[in-house]
């Protein structure tokens, strides 16, 4: 029985999808309910799995049969080991949580309907990506989980920010799907097989060293698209045109780990070579940082959190490139619920601002929404890994893994006193003070669909340290000797609160200005520059060519032709190809005659 | 009664239509009906396919000399009956976008089906002399509608097509002449299954191979818009009324690389091992160059046009791959671009009737004015960048591992390929449908598609594009063994 399982848990928002589409659209209130439903449905699923599925190991669910042909296998199998489980629970309850809050974040929006088939789409995807069992079908779902990740930001058809918001996303991504798929063409050429379980096995036997190092680059390329790492991690800031609870469920706590969980299941390839793994950690270790700075300077609460996001997975990112898996999955685990919350809070926020995004022009929120307030200061304390929060605990195992490499313990702990500051500034900017403006000033909690999945979120965020999660992670806490860590990454990101007290406290307009960190270090326009403008003058160019040269000077150009285009034109105009036809049948078979004859 | 008889019975039923067309029955009603009828024949023949593999119709084949050489033969196997139905489906979808209203509204509807017809012909035959003149069957016909019922620069556009396609033909037919005669004296025959059977017992010489190769390459090539015979192709597409740059580009294109599958690949296997290098480089030019070409259009049948002849490239690759999931990549690829491009052509044919254009820069809002036509629009953008679920990607992903192998290059430029599509298309995508509702698409009756008798065309489409995507078997399992015999040594 629970083998099928998985199937359910596949399923159910598949279906809510194609039945919202095809049926459900003009009966919103109908759609929605389904669509939650579905969600519920699966997290019900996934939490059986998590608990009974133990008995579950490779091949004991039949996969579904997609392509076998010529030595190609691509089929839809189901993983079931306790890292998929774990996975698939934390996936489908925390979207189950951001449907709760979306029925009441959309409750007035007409098109709520393809709100909800698109975030079933993707419920269905990502829970793909978790389950499969080979690189293949992973990547179908990942190709899949983009699609609705350009669906859901672009989810304001009318707002042309947002359609280019959508488009960056999706392009960016394929730039880094095409490192993948060829990542995942050589790993099928080098080891004979994608699927997961295989991997270990045949990664050990000897191949070239090189050809092992493309491949885990190659794969990592995908990490870098989806999981918004330097240089592809441009797509994520603007992503938050979406509405919130996207940004929420997407674009904070599943989808942009997806790479992350894609590291750690394609970590046997990843870690035959050392050069692939000091870039992955490097990458990573610069990537926490960076952010960091930039998020100082941002003021669009959603931003901050933004940049805030691409620093935490860079945590596990770098934890990766470390070869430690498990800190990695416990602190994407803690992350999803902390940063979720926090994303929650700050929809609520908007909401209650009518659609103010800018924290300058809030303020004196604390006191007229209190609960948001409280819970996005311990979502706060739990991101800059204050015990006993969860966010602590996650980050320490990550902190002890970098205890022999001081360069990488640097950077990520200073990236700790950042996060601390920015964090604080956005609380005293937009909850303590005077109200900005009216908005601010008639501020209000929403309704029980926006509060309660926060309230659970918070208890997930306060106890996130408790979860078991050595079972399923294969994971240890760290060991007392590297507790250097954690005294040090503790006392950094306890200082960096406070130069945040003094100068925002009673702040009304930012009084630092660095320019280069607010144009987030010209990264988009360096990209503008050096990539999308000279490829569209090139574009031109050819166009240019394919025009002018092509089609007018050899086509047109010669008085040979010339002429007999004027014959072409006048049997045309004429509609008297008729003519034409018969001569040329004619000569067909004269030619035929002469061959027979020949014969 | 001779179940075979339902082969000739194909042709025979749009032939009969366009009889009745011209004897003045309801243009429309009839091209409807016949083109949803010859589903019955097709489902007869499949059936036979299925359960034996092959299905022919017409005298055995016989020796050159000694009986007039040219006979009518029909025939079907495993690797014409997904292009059968692609030709069926495409058509039966071509006719129901077609307008009522048109001008000349009977001879509009005649060439349609004779399209349909020419393209179901070359399919068919077995006789090299009518594989090649049903092929131009289907040509006159759609130089006609692009240069009587089409829009823009139509006279250019049909008659640079014509000058080009005119030419390809006459190399194809140089060289299929060439093959013929390459048999030894006394076995030639204009039956393309016994040639095989001959020229594999007894191979062409090698140099000779490539001769063939070569001439059959150029005249394929120019069919299917293979750079640098590409030209005619996306300025036809964008003049052609929306049947006709569906049926062209969904069905008609296709018999090009079917040639190639079912002549050059067989038959001069040497020749073409020896030209795939060229093979490489010229399809690494519809994908690099005619991808960068589409980035830069602002027209949206433009941009169809260089996206449609782009893929192409791909497909050669999968041609060119040498393995049998490169073929089958190539196969299920051909059937998800005719299906992609015509249900792009189709979209881009009501915008073009709703909002009068299909400027680019002119449209806008199509998502919240029309959502039924964004929905089908993305399906169609979607299918043509490759998006899992359609059957686009399954014939890429095939192509992809099937080549790696051998030209793992060229893999990577076709994968870049998929990096342009995208871009191109998704800008596309999002100057028509998202912001604000165009001044365009507001003031003209910018309705959206009105109720089942305009919505089962791109309903049609984008279910089999599903269909294929997610059961490519449905394409693979029959082709299986004729395209394992293909490249036998």
């Amino acid at each position: 029985m629970i083998a099928y399982a998985p199937y359910l848990i596949l399923l159910l928002p598949l279906l809510a999808a194609v039945s919202i589409r095809l049926f459900l659209y003009p009966f919103p209130r109908i759609s929605v309910s389904v669509s939650t439903l579905a969600c519920l449905g699966s997290f019900m699923g996934s939490m059986a799995l998590l608990f009974w599925g133990s008995s579950l190991g490779q091949g004991i669910v039949p996969a579904l049969p997609w392509i076998e042909w010529g030595g190609f296998r691509a089929n839809f199998g189901i993983l079931g080991d306790p890292l998929a489980r774990g996975m698939a629970a934390l996936v489908s309850g925390v979207a189950f949580l951001v449907h709760l809050y979306s029925i009441g974040y959309l409750e007035k929006d007409p098109c709520r309907s393809r709100f909800f088939a698109e975030l079933s789409l993707f419920v269905f995807s990502m829970l793909g990506i978790v389950l499969a069992d080979n690189l293949i079908s992973m990547f179908i779902f990942w190709e899949l989980v983009g699609l609705s990740s350009y669906l859901l930001i672009g989810f304001w058809v009318e707002r042309p920010a947002a359609g280019a918001a959508a488009n960056k996303a999706f392009l960016v991504n394929r730039i880094g799907d095409f490192g993948f798929i060829l990542g995942i063409l050589g790993a099928w050429a080098l080891f004979g097989s994608v699927t997961f379980a295989d991997l270990p096995g045949r990664a050990a036997a000897s191949s070239p060293g090189w050809a092992v190092t493309a491949v885990g680059l190659g794969l990592f390329c995908g990490c870098l698209g989806k999981s918004a790492q330097f240089p592809l991690h441009v797509w994520l800031p603007d992503s938050m045109e979406g509405p919130t609870p996207v940004s929420s469920l997407l674009h904070a706590a599943t989808m942009v780990v997806a790479g992350v969980y894609m590291l750690v299941r394609v970590l046997p390839i990843l870690e035959m070579s050392q050069a692939t793994m000091m870039t992955i950690a490097w990458i990573g270790g610069w990537m926490t940082l960076l952010p960091a700075l930039l998020a100082c300077q941002q003021n669009d609460i959603k931003r901050i959190l933004a940049y805030s996001t691409l620093s935490e997975i860079a945590y596990m990112v770098m934890a990766v490139g470390l070869g430690v898996a498990g800190p990695a999955m416990y602190h994407l685990t803690t992350h999803a619920f902390f940063k979720c919350l926090l994303f929650l809070a700050a929809g609520s926020v908007i909401h209650g601002c009518h659609d103010e995004q800018d924290i300058w022009k809030m303020g004196g929120l604390g006191k007229r929404m209190p609960f948001t307030a409280f819970v996005t200061i311990l979502g706060t304390l739990a991101l800059c890994g204050i015990p006993p929060l969860s966010g602590f605990w996650s980050k320490d195992a990550i902190f002890a893994a970098t205890a022999h490499h001081p360069g990488l313990a640097a950077v990520s702990m200073g990236a700790g006193f950042f996060t601390s500051f920015f964090m604080l500034r956005m609380i005293l900017v937009a909850f303590g003070g005077e109200p900005k403006n009216d908005a601010a000033r008639h501020a209000h909690e929403g309704s029980i669909f926006l509060t309660a999945p926060m309230a659970l979120l918070a208890v997930l965020t306060l106890v996130g340290g408790l979860l078991p999660v050595e079972s399923y992670l294969h994971f240890q806490h760290p060991e007392a000797h590297e507790t250097w860590t954690l005294w040090i990454s503790l006392l950094v990101a306890l200082a960096g609160f406070v130069p945040a007290y003094f100068l925002y406290r009673q702040a009304t307009k930012d009084p630092i200005s660095i320019p280069v960190l607010r144009e987030k270090f010209y990264v988009d326009e360096i990209y503008q520059r050096v990539f999308v403008s000279p490829q569209d003058a090139f574009a031109r160019l050819t166009d240019a060519f394919e025009g002018w040269v092509v089609r007018g000077f050899l086509v047109r150009g010669s008085g040979v032709v010339a002429r007999a285009s004027g014959q072409g034109l006048r049997l045309v105009q004429c509609g008297q190809v008729q003519i034409y036809a018969a001569v040329f049948i004619l000569g067909v078979f004269l030619l035929l005659g002469w061959l027979w004859r020949q014969g | 009664m001779n179940i075979a008889l339902a082969l000739p019975l194909l042709l025979a039923v749009p032939l009969v239509a366009v009889g009745a067309i011209a004897l003045g029955a309801s243009p429309r009603k009839t091209a409807l009906w016949a083109s949803w009828i010859n589903l019955i024949p097709g489902f007869l023949v499949s059936g036979v396919v299925l359960r034996r593999g092959e299905i022919f119709y017409g005298p055995e084949g016989t020796n050159l000399r000694e009986v007039f050489p040219v006979q009518f033969r029909l025939g079907l196997d495993g690797l014409s009956l997904p292009l059968l139905w692609l030709t069926l489906l495409v058509t039966v979808a071509a006719i129901g976008v077609a307008r009522a209203d048109v001008k000349r509204a009977m001879e509009y509807h005649i060439c349609l089906l004779l399209v349909g017809l020419g393209a179901l012909g070359a399919f068919l035959s077995l006789d090299l002399f009518y594989f090649f003149s049903f092929h131009e069957v289907a040509l006159i016909p759609s130089f006609l509608l692009i240069g009587i019922w089409g829009q823009g620069d139509r006279t250019g556009a049909a008659w640079r097509m014509t000058l080009y396609l005119v030419l390809g033909s006459l190399l194809l037919l140089i060289a299929l002449i060439g093959l013929v005669w390459a048999a030894p004296e006394t076995a030639r025959t204009l039956d393309w299954r016994v040639l095989t059977e001959t020229l594999r017992a007894q191979p062409i010489p090698a140099s000779q191979q490539t001769y063939l190769a070569a001439l059959l390459i150029a005249g394929f090539g120019t069919l299917v818009s293979l750079v640098p015979f590409h030209s005619w192709a996306p300025g036809g597409y964008a003049s052609a009324p929306a049947p006709a740059a569906m049926l062209h580009a969904g069905v008609l294109k296709k018999f090009g690389i079917y040639g190639l599958l079912r002549l050059a690949l067989p038959l001069t296997p040497l020749g073409w091992r020896e030209l795939s290098w060229i093979v490489g480089l010229m399809l690494a030019g519809n994908i690099l160059y005619l991808g960068l070409a589409s980035l830069a259009q602002r027209d949206f049948r433009w941009l169809l046009g260089f996206s449609s002849a782009m893929h192409m490239g791909t497909i050669f690759l999968g041609l060119i791959s040498g393995t049998v999931l490169g073929l089958g990549g190539a196969l299920v690829l051909m059937v998800g671009h005719g299906l992609s491009a015509a249900l792009g052509f189709a979209v881009a044919g009501e915008v073009g009737q709703r909002a009068g254009t299909t400027w680019m820069k002119d449209l806008g809002g199509l998502a919240t004015r029309t959502p039924k036509l964004w929905f089908y629009l993305m399906i169609a953008g979607m299918a043509s960048i490759g998006l899992p679920g359609l059957a686009n990607f399954a014939g890429e992903i095939m192509i992809f591992f099937g080549a790696w192998s051998a030209h793992p290059f060229l893999v990577g430029i076709a994968a870049w390929g998929v990096v342009l599509s995208s871009v191109a298309m998704l800008r596309a995508i999002r100057s028509i449908a998202t912001g604000p509702v165009s001044s365009a698409l507001d003031s003209k009756k910018g309705s959206d598609l009105n109720g089942f008798q305009e919505v089962w065309p791109f309903a049609l489409l984008t279910a089999l594009l599903f269909l294929m995507g997610l059961v490519p078997n449905l394409v693979l399992g029959p082709a299986r063994p004729v395209l394992e015999r293909l490249i036998q040594p």
